[in-house]
């Protein structure tokens, strides 16, 4: 349950519960006052009755019982016998308040006669000066008022409290609602904030500097901090890389240089080889570096040439044949004339990584295979290998940035990549408009399959960003 | 004459090796560390080519290669360290025709340096005929009779090999070095299909086959028999 709801509903119970303990004691206390001012007549009627009446040894003289209309009035002998009674009341024979008629005090009690509620004053008359019982006196008043003020009573109380209750629920409603929707827009600038990876973007908040705007504002220094760890992480990988291009710029064109002088001596050109394949990983490793510091950003422009993939393909090809030398044949089948619409460099770079990532994979002695084709408007890019396979619960997460199956870094010898390859091919070939899928099965072997969409119309020059 | 290649960047062991590999290759090579020193060689003995490094200390590497243009039609190449997409089109936007991130390979420097100054060549536009074929190098469209054939760059390429060397078997070897610029060691269908585009362009209205294969041997561009 929400908040908000919470809320409310806490409102709406505790004025339940005041409103409920109000409204007993108003019903008790009126109940309480309107008995008593029955009781008061009916003690007031009898009392001028016995005033009155006079009483010897032969009987007693009763005096005019037709004295208050609304007030019936029974006197009964000790003989059990119905002495007299009030005219309005004539022809009812039968006691008031049958279990009282012995009592030797006076009682109040209620009693249920015909449907109607009684209140019955039962009297003992006793002759003055003496203990003489000489009869009994009930005087009766109906209590049809009281009920029907009780009644309006109840009804005023529990309307009454369910207006207020509801009044009060919905005021509470509102009023917190008002008061956490900074909190909503908080919730939907950070979502937006994750999802956009975009840390410069800050919460707008104009509200008073209450609860929701300290909130905002130490979460807005939050981002601020983050932000700038951010960028300061981010320019120390761009210097880093750039700062490494250069001494592998040196070591690089050094070895290329040796081989083309050194002829053909095979134990350098060995040496050379060696060199050569851990400066294009550490090339790749930097490549790799930077593309991450930029692509954190959100600012990482793709160029928008005509690029072809079957030139790219065999560069690529080449540039991985001293990887692949002595360990695996790669071979190129099957290729055709493709054009594609991007950036070279990353295409190439998605080429290199899923390339580098087979020759890494497979033992020696295996194979991997590149093929190039069209299918309707598709590029279709397939690198694949008879590799050890990825096993089904790795499958899901290789895209993923830094996820390396935890069985293929024990088992390859030299796993000391960055495991970052896959999410950038990944990255650079959806940000081409394409998709990149992945089948294998264990002991048998990896493919990968990389579809860009063909060259379309207008193809040159643009620069298209993420 | 050997073409004069100068070499503007500012790291001194990137200036040695590029200096060295490009001597060694039989180029005549002029070395500047700065942009300011650099305008001044090329204007004092002016380059065939020049290789230019993007980020210089004083006048940087776009303004110079802005200054170089400026002064005439030598080919740029330029070095980068940084590969992002702005950098690059700035540097083509300034004249530059071409580009390498670092670490380069040195062989494709040099097969990219040859083919700037192939380019660069004083050879005005010239039109390739064979039968009733023909390639305009400057437009690099080809036609056959009256029809306009447009081709790829690849395609291109390896129609220019051909009319360049009418008559005369092209091994596969030959033609990848040629057009594919290096030694293609793998077994590639890659020739075959590009061939086969090449025929269906050239016969796309039931012409006669020009392009002919030689069973175990290559290629060759003759008449029809």
């Amino acid at each position: 349950m929400s908040l908000r709801a919470r809320l409310a509903l806490l409102s709406i119970s505790i004025v339940g519960g005041v409103l409920l303990i109000f409204g007993v004691a108003v019903y008790l206390s009126v109940s309480i006052t309107l008995t008593n001012q029955v009781d008061h007549t009916l003690e007031g009627a009898a009392a001028q009755i016995i005033r009155n009446s006079m009483a010897d040894r032969v009987g007693v003289t009763l005096p005019e019982l037709n004295l208050f209309a609304d007030i019936y009035i029974q006197v009964w002998g000790t003989d059990g016998k119905l002495a007299s009674s009030s005219l309005n009341i004539q022809g009812f024979d039968r006691p008031l308040d049958t279990d009282s008629l012995n009592s030797v005090k006076p009682v109040f009690r209620d009693v249920v006669i015909e449907n109607t509620q009684l209140r019955v004053l039962t009297v003992p008359l006793i002759i003055r000066n003496s203990d003489r019982v000489i009869g009994v006196l009930q005087a009766a008043s109906s209590l049809e008022m009281v009920q029907a003020i009780q009644e309006v009573l109840i009804w005023v109380l529990l309307i009454g409290a369910a207006i207020s209750m509801t009044i009060i629920g919905l005021a509470s409603w509102f009023s917190t609602g008002r008061a956490l929707s900074p909190l909503e827009t908080v919730t939907q600038t950070a979502d937006q904030i994750v999802r956009a990876d975009d840390l410069s973007r800050r919460i707008p908040y104009q509200g008073p500097p209450d609860e929701v705007g300290h909130l905002i504002m130490a979460f807005n220094q939050t981002l601020s901090r983050l932000e700038n760890l951010f960028n300061t992480q981010r320019r120390f990988l761009a210097d880093v890389g750039h700062e490494l291009r250069t001494p592998l710029t040196v070591i690089r064109g050094n070895a290329d240089l040796m081989r083309r002088m050194s002829g053909g001596d095979e134990e350098s050109k060995e040496s050379l080889d060696s060199i050569q394949s851990e400066v294009d990983r550490l090339t790749r490793m930097v490549g790799d570096l930077l593309f991450l510091a930029q692509a954190e950003s959100g600012k990482l422009p793709l160029a928008h040439d005509l690029v072809e993939l079957d030139t790219l393909i065999l560069e690529v090809y080449n540039q991985m044949l001293v990887l692949a030398k002595d360990k695996l044949t790669m071979r190129v089948e099957e290729i055709d004339q493709v054009q594609v619409c991007g950036d070279k460099d990353r295409l190439k770079q998605v080429l290199v990584n899923l390339l580098a990532n087979a020759i890494k994979y497979t033992p020696s002695g295996g194979e991997v295979r590149i093929s190039l084709g069209k299918l309707e408007d598709q590029a279709k890019i397939v690198v694949s290998d008879n590799g050890p396979g990825i096993p089904a619960e790795d499958l899901p997460h290789i895209f993923e940035r830094f996820y390396r199956g935890e069985k293929s870094r024990t088992r390859s010898r030299d796993g000391k990549g960055f495991g970052l390859g896959l999410s950038i091919a990944y990255w650079i070939v959806r940000n081409h408009g394409g998709k990149i899928e992945v089948t294998s099965k264990e002991q048998q072997g990896t493919s990968f399959t990389v579809w860009l969409p063909l060259e379309g119309e207008s193809c040159k020059g643009k620069i298209f960003v993420d | 004459m050997s073409a004069r290649i100068l070499i503007i960047e500012d790291d001194e062991a990137i200036l040695k090796f590029l200096r060295r590999g490009l001597a060694y290759e039989g180029y005549q090579v002029d070395t500047a560390t700065d942009g300011q020193s650099g305008l001044g060689l090329a204007r004092d003995n002016p380059p065939d080519l020049v290789v230019l490094d993007l980020m210089l200390p004083g006048i940087d590497g776009l303004e110079v290669c802005r200054r170089l243009r400026a002064g005439g039609p030598v080919p740029i190449l330029i070095l980068t360290a940084k590969d992002s997409v702005s950098d690059r089109i700035q540097g083509l936007d300034m004249g530059a025709d071409d580009y390498m991130v670092k670490p380069f390979n040195l062989d494709e420097l040099l097969a990219r340096i040859r083919a700037l100054l192939r380019r660069a060549q004083p050879s005005r536009p010239q039109v390739l005929r064979f039968a009733d074929l023909s390639l305009d190098t400057g437009t690099r469209q080809a036609s056959r009779g009256d029809r306009i054939i447009s081709l790829t760059a690849k395609e291109y390429e390896l129609l220019e090999l051909f009319l360049r060397h009418p008559r005369q078997v092209l091994t596969r070897d030959m033609i990848f070095d040629r057009v594919w610029g290096y030694d293609f060691g793998g077994e590639s269908n890659i020739i075959e299909v590009y061939i086969r585009y090449l025929r269906q362009k050239l016969e796309a209205e039931n012409e006669l086959r020009l392009i002919h294969t030689v069973r175990g041997m290559g290629y060759v561009l003759r008449e029809p028999s």
